[in-house]
């Protein structure tokens, strides 16, 4: 049930929101009074400006009411609803600003549009998925998203090889931020390659000593969470790569659609455009044996970081008086084996009691 | 402007605006979204299995009861989604006698499960009281996508307790590519997977059903519901089958492992390799009448991965049946519900004289 004040307060979003469409349709329709000598442009007759607050008091009026909900499946809905508005208002944002520039045929400016864009677009492909996926995963995820700077920020830490190859780092990294397919990839590889020769070293160096075995685990621990950040790290390259080929390949579509005279009518037919062409070519990505390969290596990286990780877990819990999962496992396997071999029993004792009934109500067939 | 339409966007603006406003009382109104609401009995129960007994609709019903066996992925509550949408009981109108297994949500204790014991055990032990309780010696098999799978293998180790087999969008033949989860599943280290989870996470296995159709299940299904928010009875609808599609139980360790190794990765049930409690299953035991109904547009289970059956078994009564619709669209179509259910209970009451 939802109080009172829970009512009131969303009939008063409501309201406002009334009141906030009035306003912007006043502005609209109003006379605009440009002032000359600046030489703005008259932004009431740009279309896209005139869309933009009313897109925004869809997304405001939504995001407002979701908290009206409790934790239950509506708000679960409106919670998938406004993350999906959140892309749908960026996507809206990419468009507009295409529109803008796509009429002035200055190629400089589309480049340094497209450029920006690139960049952009990575974190809309980001925020787009991310919110979907299980709590659990959600982290690891976002994480991802920064390994650009957790990458740099830990090549800062190490010594020689790294410093030696710092300005090809920034320089690829660079790259990358700018829409460089292949540079993000590169940059993962000479990771991995920097790391086996300094890390790598370490991690791998036989240790010595009374708590040998635990520094082993710990040491396997790190290795392949580095391991599984690097597998991440090129997943999401791929990912992201097709993302931005497909976007590149929408803006020229656009820009053809509207010398010829046939552009999307509407916002809603851009994005139906838009999410049909993405959802094509990632369509056509993960048909590849590449990315069967790749989302196995993902799977199998980040499998073998959550074993090491538990054998630690269990290492340190073994002082504490509780059980491990190790101790549950090896109790349920018991169970398991026990139960089996009652059911097989079960079974007998039923074959023989059939049998033994069968002589009794037969005894004729018995004397045979 | 850039050939927009101003009159058709600002349409669109205020109608969804619109729709965004009436959406948010028929959202406060709603109801927890009623599911599996067609009356049953539970009958019989073994660990966290549990078998149902539906209420008969009709007077004198098929004499032949009929057990449906739905996939351990996903719950079985699908094939009675909706009242007006409800593939169980459009079968019971049309006169069948059914039986469904629930599998119920597998825990760590049940990570060592394997096939054997899902299909010689629970199934086995389903079919045996349902025949006990009944006085028959055979009954009818209905199996749901991996329960298909499950039936089939049922059907050619136990025959002689088979009267007629149906199979819905059962994936059979795995080496097809044709289908995402075909293709990702070879690559699969499923052995790493289960040794280190016990039971694979349900909330897994969705990111990996998602990931087949990133934008459509992940974005423009959200968008799109801004379309229909103002009506109360569509998005009641939406609701069941978000609940559905995100109730995903775990899956028990081995059986996946073995359903990945030797299915997906080996395709022994082909190959007539394929081992159970020490028994091969040969699908030339199969000797009763079957029904093999596949959707067309199945993104997961593929029309290739079902249609080879039919020339896999012995039956000399064999029907392949194909619909026009998606994996779920089988149960929850109207197509479904105007053709499917119809046809399958005519050919099971034909057969079960």
């Amino acid at each position: 049930m939802y109080s009172q004040n829970t009512f009131n307060e969303t009939m008063n979003q409501w309201v406002d929101t009334q009141k906030k469409i009035f306003s912007t349709w006043q502005e609209t329709f109003t006379p605009n009074h440009v002032d000359e000598t600046q030489n703005k442009t008259n932004d009431a007759l740009n279309p896209m400006e005139f869309f933009n607050p009313l897109n925004k008091i869809n997304k405001d009026f939504l995001e407002n009411n979701i908290k009206s909900f409790g934790k239950s499946m509506p708000f679960e809905i409106f919670h998938k609803m406004t993350n999906s508005t959140d892309t749908y208002a960026q996507l809206y944002n990419f468009w507009q600003n295409f529109i803008s520039n796509a009429n002035i045929g200055d190629s400089d400016l589309i480049t340094k549009f497209s450029s920006q864009w690139q960049k952009d677009y990575m974190n809309i492909f980001s925020e787009t998925f991310v919110p979907f996926f299980p709590q659990s995963m959600q982290d690891s995820l976002k994480g991802s998203t920064d390994i650009f700077k957790t990458y740099f920020n830990t090549t800062k830490k190490f010594s020689f090889p790294w410093i030696e190859n710092a300005t090809t780092f920034q320089d690829l990294t660079l790259k990358g931020y700018l829409g460089d397919h292949d540079a993000l990839l590169k940059y993962t590889k000479l990771f991995r390659e920097n790391y086996d020769k300094t890390f790598g070293k370490f991690f791998t160096a036989p240790i010595m000593g009374i708590s040998r075995e635990y520094f082993e685990k710990q040491i396997n621990s790190m290795d392949s969470f580095t391991n599984y950040l690097n597998t991440q790290n090129e997943f999401y390259a791929t990912i992201y790569s097709v993302g931005s080929e497909t976007m590149e390949k929408i803006m020229t579509n656009y820009q053809d659609m509207i010398k010829n005279g046939n552009p999307p009518e509407t916002f809603k037919e851009f994005y139906t455009y838009w999410w049909k062409e993405n959802e094509e070519a990632y369509k056509t990505l993960f048909n590849t044996d590449d990315f069967s390969k790749l989302l196995s290596q993902l799977t199998e990286a980040s499998i073998s970081f959550k074993k090491n990780f538990d054998t630690l877990l269990e290492e340190q819990l073994q002082c504490l008086p509780i059980p491990t999962k190790s101790d549950m496992n090896s109790l349920y396997k018991t169970i398991y084996t026990l139960k089996r071999e009652v059911r097989g029993l079960k079974t007998d004792i039923d074959t023989l009691t059939n049998e033994l009934n069968f002589k009794e109500e037969n005894p004729k067939v018995n004397n045979q | 402007m850039y050939g927009i339409n101003m009159e058709k966007s600002m349409n669109e603006l205020f109608e969804m605006q619109k729709k965004c406003a009436k959406g948010i009382d028929v959202m406060l109104n709603m109801k927890d979204a009623e599911v599996d609401a067609t009356p049953k009995e539970l009958v019989y129960e073994e660990d966290k299995m549990k078998l149902y007994h539906y209420k008969p609709l009709v007077k004198n019903p098929c004499k032949v009861p009929t057990l449906i066996t739905y996939a351990l992925v996903n719950r079985q509550y699908m094939m009675d989604i909706q009242q007006d949408r409800s593939v169980i009981k459009n079968l019971l109108e049309l006169g069948l006698d059914l039986y469904i297994i629930d599998w119920g949500y597998p825990t760590a204790e049940d990570m060592y499960l394997t096939m054997d014991d899902y299909i010689n055990g629970y199934m086995n032990n389903a079919a045996d009281y349902i025949m006990k309780s009944k006085k028959l010696d055979k009954l009818n098999l209905i199996g749901v996508c991996q329960g298909g799978t499950f039936s089939t293998i049922y059907s050619a180790l136990h025959p002689e307790k088979v009267k007629n087999l149906v199979t819905m969008v059962t994936p059979i033949d795995f080496d097809t590519n044709d289908g995402l989860l075909f293709k990702w599943g070879k690559y699969l280290n499923i052995d790493s997977m289960v040794d280190a989870y016990g039971n694979i996470p349900g909330s897994l296995m969705n990111s990996g059903y998602m990931m087949l159709k990133p934008f459509q299940l992940m974005l423009d299904k959200y968008i799109g519901v801004v379309d229909n928010m103002d009506s109360p009875d569509i998005m009641q609808n939406f609701m069941r089958m978000e609940k559905w599609i995100f109730d995903s139980p775990d899956q028990a360790g081995e059986t996946i492992r073995q359903f990945v190794k030797d299915l997906y990765q080996e395709n022994k049930l082909i190959k007539g390799t394929l081992e159970l409690g020490g028994n091969k299953v040969d699908l030339k035991n199969i000797n009763m009448p079957l029904l093999n109904i596949y959707a067309e547009h199945d993104h997961l289970v593929p029309p290739s991965a079902s249609i080879p059956l039919n020339d896999l078994v012995s039956s000399k009564d064999t029907k392949l049946y194909p619909v026009p619709v998606g994996h779920v669209g089988m149960y929850v179509s109207s197509k479904s519900q105007r053709d499917v259910a119809p046809t399958l209970a005519t050919w099971i009451k034909e057969r079960s004289k």
